[in-house]
């Protein structure tokens, strides 16, 4: 953890220094976020409790030099530019859900609620987790909401994990897509490992698209940008997800699930910051943080430094000097 | 000799590299002065650091015993902890001034590893005091420039954000300051109290480091400065050890920090800290505790070169 965030290091940071409100004042254009200390079942390893408070604490650290500086701006050495955080952006830090301690039918339905609130008020809801599954409370939330949106899943899975006596569901299965759609609704990005053939059949059917960890390694970050840039082509609106469990367990462990030959942190906030889609966005889910099992820290750094790639032009802006 | 006389093998109190115990009398000029800092109560972080030089003694000790290249130099004195006041700041400060400035008047070069970046200022201080006519330049390897404005100094003598503005003060200005590795982002006021020192990225070292030191000294008026030098473990990129800094993306490895070190040892290099590690953090038991015994070596290393580009 940092020692240079001035001496206003907290335990009970808010995200990115966020004021702590109420959902009726969410207003349009502002950020919304929210967690789900949801932990994992068995047979995945338990930790994901403490997720949304260490990702908070995380992005505290990965924001030190911009809150070192009075003025929110940081200098890169290596391209010369400034960039300034937006003080002036509205962010509102809701608190985690109360006496969510696993993913239930109920804390689905809080979590679909709350999505589809801030939603309607126009902001932008970011859900912190918390086990995989809360991305099901929050894709029925954005529907009951929103109008149609494309699904960007950056995770080493095709589905949602198996809890509480809800069976696992594939990804394909969370949009509600004709099978003859022309839609391109869902892009997979960072799987790896084995993974049921039903599930992959059942993308293809809507015509979604899967980029494996092993393509981005072997054709370089270019290659899932290409695939975002259709992705994106395609749909005005997206939701992103981003499952720690995309990144290899080497680089981080702190994950309910293991990851042999996933994604470097470096490779995910590259991908997410030449990405360009903030101004897409219609919700942010990060999930799968388990901090206990990684006791260096780096999992929560990771999805911290990944959150704010991913958000880019909603949170900071180049300036010249 | 018993069978079992002959099992027995005795350890003796682990120190550095296996130096021999002293004291200050032991001191003399070319010998090194190796200490720890057992404080790292006034940076506001995660604790921990204060326990480097413990566990470096008994990390340094396996490399001996199995032969490895570690070669240490035969004029290094472990000379213990440096006394502290861990919370005390105000006396903390003035102690280790004064026990600097004792270790630089016998002519020895001081070397203090653990602890935290926000002790040094007190330590350089002294050495100034010990040694008045030196033209004195600071050399500092880390991801942070640490140059925010010193406030409230006397409720707060020792602060880690700000210890690198404070070294320039005590030697001449943000010009006497050369900063290596940093982050490739800085907070804008701070990058600008630096805008005339010599600033290099961690990516700009990791491409190349020839010339480096020349280019450190066509910087200074004058060629006749002797050097100290300042390493933050923080320096490193992740994942290889963790320090007290989160960092992620670009940083040095080992390699490329032991490879910088031994380059600066061409320039004249009078005290030196190694600061920033947290053992607990070393999850894989001890491979980052030797990691930084080896970056220690270099240290010692680069400052019993003869400073070779200096008149």
């Amino acid at each position: 953890m940092s020692k240079n965030f001035g001496e206003s290091t907290t335990a009970s940071a808010t995200y990115a220094g966020f004021s702590e409100r109420n959902l009726e004042e969410v207003t349009q254009g502002s950020i919304v976020v929210f967690g789900a200390p949801t932990d994992s079942t068995l047979p995945r390893r338990s930790g994901c409790s403490n997720g949304p408070k260490a990702i908070r604490q995380a992005t505290m650290n990965a924001l030190t030099s911009y809150f070192n500086s009075p003025s929110k701006t940081v200098v890169s050495l290596d391209t010369g530019k400034t960039t300034r955080f937006k003080s002036e952006v509205i962010g509102i830090d809701l608190g985690d859900l109360a006496d969510c301690t696993e993913v239930t039918t109920e804390t689905l339905k809080q979590i679909e609620q709350l999505t589809a609130r801030v939603s309607d008020s126009k902001g932008l809801p970011v859900l912190l987790g918390g086990d995989g599954r809360i991305l099901e409370g929050m894709t029925t939330g954005l529907q009951s909401s929103s109008s149609e949106f494309g699904l960007l899943v950056i995770s080493n899975r095709l589905d949602i994990p198996r809890v509480n006596g809800l069976a696992s569901k594939a990804l394909s299965a969370l949009l509600p897509v004709s099978p003859n759609s022309e839609n391109y609704p869902l892009l997979v990005l960072g799987a790896n490992g084995i993974q049921p053939h039903e599930n992959w059949k059942e993308i293809k059917k809507i015509h979604g698209n899967v980029v494996s960890a092993e393509d981005i390694h072997e054709q370089g970050e270019e290659f899932a940008l290409n695939a975002i840039q259709q992705f994106s082509l395609k749909n005005n609106q997206i939701l992103c997800v981003i499952d720690a469990g995309v990144l290899d367990t080497g680089f981080a462990a702190g994950t309910p699930g293991l990851n042999v030959g996933g994604l470097t942190p470096l490779q995910l906030t590259e991908i997410l910051s030449k990405a360009n889609l903030a101004s897409k966005l219609v919700g942010i889910c990060v999930s799968n943080v388990a901090p206990l099992l990684d006791a260096r820290g780096h999992t929560q750094y990771a999805m911290a430094e990944a959150l704010l790639a991913i958000m880019g032009e909603r949170l900071f802006e180049e300036i010249s000097r | 000799m018993s069978s079992v006389d002959s099992i027995l093998s005795m350890q003796s109190v682990p120190s550095f590299f296996g130096a021999p115990i002293g004291d200050i009398e032991d001191l003399s000029e070319e010998k090194i002065a190796v200490t720890g800092l057992f404080c790292d109560h006034f940076s506001g972080g995660e604790p921990g650091a204060r326990y480097a030089a413990r566990q470096l003694r008994y990390a340094s000790l396996p490399l001996l015993t199995h032969g490895q290249n570690i070669s240490p130099s035969n004029n290094i004195i472990d000379v213990g902890e440096l006394n502290v006041f861990p919370i005390e700041p105000m006396k903390t400060q003035s102690i280790l001034k004064e026990q600097s400035f004792r270790i630089h008047q016998t002519g020895a070069k001081l070397l203090a590893l653990g602890g935290d970046y926000s002790l040094i200022p007190a330590l350089v201080s002294g050495q100034l005091k010990a040694r008045p006519n030196s033209d004195l330049k600071i050399i500092r390897i880390s991801r942070n420039l640490d140059t925010a404005e010193i406030s409230n100094p006397q409720k707060k003598p020792l602060n880690r954000s700000c210890a690198t503005r404070q070294l320039g003060d005590y030697c001449g200005g943000a010009k006497s300051i050369a900063l290596l590795g940093v982050s490739d982002s800085s907070s804008l006021e701070e990058y600008e109290y630096l805008v005339d020192s010599f600033v290099r990225s961690a990516q700009q070292l990791s491409s190349s480091l020839a010339g480096l030191t020349e280019q450190i000294l066509d910087g200074l008026p004058d060629k006749n400065v002797s050097f100290y030098l300042s390493v933050d473990i923080d320096v490193l990129a992740m994942p290889s050890i963790r320090s007290n800094s989160p960092y992620l993306g670009t940083g040095l490895t080992p390699k490329q920090l032991t490879s910088l070190i031994l380059e600066l040892g061409k320039l004249p290099i009078i005290g030196a800290d190694v600061t920033g590690y947290i053992p607990d953090l070393d999850i894989s038991g001890s491979a980052a505790s030797v990691t930084v015994v080896e970056i220690i070596r270099s240290v010692i290393e680069a400052m019993s070169q003869e400073g070779v580009l200096c008149r």
